[in-house]
């Protein structure tokens, strides 16, 4: 039995359809990303979540009770915004104490909790300041102490990271993560960042246009990308343009070369279709793998721990190899010819069939 | 930022005297004409004529309870509906703007006979009520108040702020007491003092409707006794200075009570 369950949710702003169709089902102490570009409807998934938006059609279960028309402040839920949300005239004490006082909750029970809180989250001699006298990573650190001071039921995050540095944000989403595993709160984080979905979550929900694309673990959703959206989403991505040559051995044929891939496919012979594959599993030489490629290297770009070659092959499509950065790499030269290979195995079809 | 200390240019000193001579030497010559109640000499003959008059303190004593009464209702009659207007109808915000300045632009004479007319007669007989007057006051205060409010809620983040207060399971009520009025507190208090200044110079509503204000008051002063009149003019700019200086001094005070708790 799921925990949280959304069914056939549609949310439309006038001529904007902001959700389509979206079902999702998420267990009890779950952590789950919705990913996707900007505009794509997850901060509207997640406040019809939290009730601040009625879906025009669908429902919401919270442990087998419909919530859809619950007011926000009935359900329990913890939220943290992506610019804070903190009271400005309360102490992040105060702040964090305050979903237990307008409960109704006793002086003295706050007083602990709050104290607790502010360890948890690595603020202990912080709890008299004003927000505005907190950096930015501290005051979100409160807000997420405040959400989980009413010991909420889901805990929902809306980009709570992107207003912060690159440093601080790495250092919080660690945290982040090691808070929920302590607490086993079901926790929904909305994020465009595809790293930060990929290092936090237990499954990711990959959205575009108001749709769900995927639902997978990262291993899932990186390596076996369901749309080609997701596939170019989550990553860097090769796509080429081949002729199928015989579908029940996985044959094609690229420009002049050939490629395997494992086959049957569901095409016809003579068919058109786009293949993809990961640039980190291409090799440069002639290394494992059944498949060889080659072409004349146009570009190399370093990315620190990976290093980027790019080819062009004899049809004018072009390749990019990631390779690991090591002391002992021997690179081409801008204007080699260059062979690489790979395995059939790492090789997929765009969307199923093209 | 940087400061760039130099001298004043010969234009900055010939603006600073134009101006302290537009803003002051009215004031000063009323205090020096004040002080002539007695033929060749100085004296506070005109400020003792003033305070021994029992016509003075009751209309003073009037107008602050009317100010007071205005300022309570119109604080609790526009603030939650600027918060309203901020949070759900933000469409209809140039409308609600337009209506708060409608004072601007009908004149108080005719505020005054709408109110006359209007509640003259049952079932509105209210005419001999102070409330009417009172009402006409808000009437008055109207674009100050929503001005005021509305620039104190541009000033924080409405909406978050709401939701996320509802989402740690604020009623309404919690979240306008807890959480938005205490962010206005200091914009609500400049409000509240141009409503104050208002309501205690006013003349046209208090007149025709005939009250015993400290408008009318100074009115009838003016028109019989000159030294008075003058005498009266730096009374009431003292006592608006006073009350100005007791709300700054409020503002600071919660400034200083914040800063006290805040580092440990
Ligand atoms: N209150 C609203 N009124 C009108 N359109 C909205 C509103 N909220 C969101 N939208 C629209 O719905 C779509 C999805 O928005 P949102 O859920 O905020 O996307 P995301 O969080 O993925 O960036 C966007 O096209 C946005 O313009
Ligand atoms: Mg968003």
């Amino acid at each position: 039995m799921s925990f949280l369950r959304l069914e056939h949710v549609h949310k439309r702003f006038g001529s904007t359809i902001a959700v389509q169709d979206f079902n999702l089902e998420v267990q009890m102490g779950e952590f789950v990303s919705l990913l996707g570009p900007s505009g794509c409807g997850k901060t509207t998934v997640l406040r019809i979540i939290a009730g601040f938006e009625q879906p025009t059609a669908g429902t919401v279960h919270l442990q087998d009770q419909d919530i859809t028309h619950q007011p926000p402040n009935r359900r329990r839920m913890g939220m943290v915004f992506q610019h804070y949300a903190l009271f400005p005239n309360m102490t992040a004490a105060d702040n964090i104490g305050f979903g237990l006082r307008v409960t109704g909750v006793r002086r003295e029970e706050i007083r602990q909790r709050v104290a607790a809180l502010l360890n948890l989250v690595q603020m202990p001699d912080l709890g008299n300041r004003y927000p505005h006298q907190l950096s930015g990573g501290q005051q979100q650190r409160v807000a997420l102490a405040r959400a989980l001071a009413i010991q909420p039921q889901v805990l929902l995050l809306d980009e709570p990271l992107s207003a912060l540095d690159a440093q601080i944000r790495v250092e919080l989403r660690g945290e982040i993560r090691r808070i929920q595993q302590q607490l086993g709160i079901t926790t929904i984080y909305v994020t465009h960042d595809q790293e930060e979905a990929f290092s936090l979550s237990d499954r990711i929900v990959v959205m575009n246009h108001g749709c769900i694309e995927q639902v997978g673990t990262p291993f899932e959703i990186y390596n076996y990308p369901a749309t080609s959206f997701v596939a170019r989403f989550v990553g860097a991505v090769n796509q080429l343009r081949c002729e199928v040559l015989d579908p029940h051995r996985g044959q094609l044929r690229c420009g002049n070369q050939l490629v395997t891939m494992p086959g049957p496919l569901a095409l016809q012979t003579g068919a058109i279709a786009t293949i993809m594959i990961r640039p980190e599993a291409l090799q440069l030489g002639e290394r494992g793998g059944a498949n060889r490629l080659a072409g004349q290297v146009c570009a190399i770009t370093f990315r620190g721990p990976l290093v980027r070659v790019q080819l062009h092959l004899d049809n004018s499509e072009s390749l990019v190899v990631d390779t690991l950065n090591t002391r002992q790499l021997q690179l081409p030269q801008i204007g080699d010819q260059q062979l690489i290979s790979f395995a059939p195995e790492s090789v997929w079809l765009v969307n199923g069939g093209g | 930022m940087a400061q760039v200390t130099r001298r004043p240019s010969a234009w900055a000193w010939v603006w600073l005297v134009i101006w302290a001579v537009f803003s002051w030497l009215p004031l000063v010559a009323t205090l020096d004409f004040s002080l002539r109640a007695r033929k060749g000499m100085l004296s506070l003959k005109a400020y003792q004529n003033i305070f021994a008059d029992p016509g003075f303190y009751n209309s003073l004593a009037f107008s602050f309870q009317m100010a007071l009464l205005t300022i309570v209702i119109s604080i609790f009659l526009v603030v939650p509906t600027a918060y309203w207007v901020h949070l759900r109808l933000r469409r209809a915000r140039p409308l609600v703007e337009f209506v708060t300045l409608l004072p601007f632009v009908v004149p108080a004479v005719v505020i005054a006979f709408g109110l006359i007319r209007w509640y003259c007669c049952p079932p509105f007989a209210f005419v001999s009520s102070p409330l009417l007057l009172v009402a006409g006051y808000v009437v008055l205060s109207l674009p100050y108040m929503y001005r005021a409010a509305d620039t104190g809620l541009r000033a924080i983040d409405v909406c978050t702020l709401t939701e996320a207060a509802q989402s740690l399971g604020a009623s309404n009520l919690q979240t306008f007491f807890l959480v938005i009025l205490p962010n206005l507190r200091a914009s609500i208090l400049s409000g509240a003092f141009l409503t104050f200044a208002i309501v205690m110079g006013e003349f046209t509503l208090s007149s025709l409707l005939a009250w015993p204000a400290f408008g009318p008051y100074m009115q009838y002063v003016g028109v019989f006794k000159a030294y008075e009149s003058a005498a009266l003019a730096i009374i009431s700019f003292a006592l608006t200075w006073l009350v100005m200086l007791l709300m700054l001094w409020l503002v600071r005070g919660w400034a200083a009570a914040r800063a006290v708790t805040a580092p440990r």
